[in-house]
């Protein structure tokens, strides 16, 4: 039987470290780490700069657990309707991160990327989030039609 | 009925170690020719028996591809199956990804592009595992590598440059990490595309790109040309894209350099910087300290 919707990559965890000149984050799903990077910003232009990966990124969970980026994260998550979480994620070792994701070793090199690439691989593994709805289409056939 | 073979791998198990090695290169690699992998794992005791055993289970793709259309010449090349990826997986414990059949499904002249790109991946493969270099990662996926630089010049429309390079391969040098983004040419885009390319990258770079996005300072745009008189074109379309100045993140090579055979080429200076003199050469990889080595 055919398939009606194409599996999801769910969740896409987005993961925020606070950095020293900004802030780092990585992004992953179950099957690899999407993309890592860092962003240059002063204190006046965090929460922007938050939404601004946020908005580009697309993830299904935001994750944090830096004081100073838990706000302006949760703000945009409420404003896009994603979760975000700062919960007790368990402390999961870089060993077994990386043996999960052999990529994060080549994706993540600097030590603020790495805990941003860790932090959102315990996300997509310990992390509970909703999942995404599909956007409704117009011309869909609706399965109650009488 | 289908048979469907029982063994792990397809191969018995004091060759599961070799199996496991070829395999795992092939997958990051993604299109090898198979005159390269018999290269790579031939020291090691693989045969074309073992590769055909492997290709008659549906773990490797064998196909041919013409690297130049005006000529009958052809080059056999394999990939790694989903199947395949699949099957390591199981025997192993290795996450690796297969290649899927629309990208097998592509024009001869696409999968022959993406046979040189495996050819550099494989080459710095070689050297990691004679231990000359440390490698941390090689990624041939152009799809995941796809990034774009925003430029806007002060009377000028705003322009966005799509960057898409073949390769990134990422090792760890006496000074920290370094990162060669690789871009394989084979003379068929026009020098002025290439040009508006080099523009971009450049942006991207004073951008601070290359920290921002990857992690490492120390990153340089590697470009792979078929012969001289491509490479002279190319580096003068760079020049002029960067005003006529010199920059060292640029730099340019020949194909035939970075083949798993002249593998140890990458160490040696063959490739030219932007800007410099003719004959000057930088090394594209930096070796492994002897003291790191032993």
């Amino acid at each position: 039987m055919p398939l009606r919707l194409p599996p999801r990559r769910e969740p896409r965890a987005l993961a925020l470290v606070r950095s020293q000149a900004g802030f780092s984050y990585a992004v992953a799903d179950p099957w690899e780490l999407r993309s890592a990077g860092s962003i240059l910003c002063r204190d006046l232009t965090l929460g922007p700069a938050v939404a601004r990966v946020i908005r580009r990124e697309k993830p299904t969970l935001v994750v944090t657990h830096d004081r100073e980026l838990k706000g302006p994260a949760e703000r945009a998550a409420k404003r896009l309707g994603i979760t975000a979480t700062d919960a007790g994620l368990p402390n999961l070792p870089l060993v077994i991160a990386t043996d999960l994701f052999p990529e994060l070793r080549m994706r993540a090199p600097t030590p603020s990327l790495s805990k941003a690439g860790v932090l959102a691989i315990a996300a997509v593994l310990y992390a509970e989030s909703p999942s995404r709805n599909y956007a409704p289409r117009r011309h869909r056939p609706s399965e109650h039609s009488t | 009925m289908r048979l469907v073979a029982t063994v792990p791998l397809n191969t018995p198990p004091e060759l599961l170690a070799l199996a496991e090695d070829v395999l795992v290169a092939a997958a990051r690699a993604r299109f090898v020719s198979l005159g390269s992998l018999m290269a790579y794992g031939g020291p090691d005791g693989l045969t074309l028996e073992i590769v055909d055993a492997w290709c008659r289970a549906g773990l490797l793709h064998r196909g041919r591809v013409q690297p130049d259309p005006l000529r009958a010449e052809e080059v056999e090349y394999v990939a790694l199956t989903t199947a395949g990826a699949r099957a390591l997986h199981a025997a192993t414990g290795r996450i690796v990804h297969g290649t899927t059949a629309a990208r097998l499904k592509r024009s001869s002249q696409k999968r022959m592009h993406d046979v040189l790109v495996g050819e550099v991946a494989l080459a710095a493969l070689a050297l990691a595992k004679e231990g000359r270099i440390e490698l941390v990662g090689v990624e041939t996926d152009d799809r995941r590598l796809a990034h774009a630089v925003h430029i806007a010049e002060p009377g000028a429309e705003p322009e966005r440059i799509v960057l898409q390079p073949d390769a990134l391969v990422v090792t760890k040098g006496p000074m920290g990490h370094e990162a060669l983004l690789v871009e394989v040419d084979r003379s068929t885009t026009a020098p002025k595309r290439m040009q508006l390319r080099y523009k971009g990258y450049l942006a991207w770079q004073k951008e601070r790109g290359p920290l921002n996005d990857f992690g490492i300072r120390a990153l340089r745009v590697l470009t792979l040309v078929p012969n001289d008189a491509r490479l002279e074109r190319l580096h003068a379309a760079a020049l002029e894209a960067n005003g006529g100045q010199r920059s060292g993140f640029l730099i340019f090579g020949l194909l035939d350099d970075v083949t798993v055979c002249t593998a140890e080429r990458l160490l040696e200076l063959v490739a030219r910087p932007l800007g410099g003199e003719p004959g000057q050469r930088v090394r594209l990889i930096s070796p492994v300290l002897r003291s790191e080595a032993a």
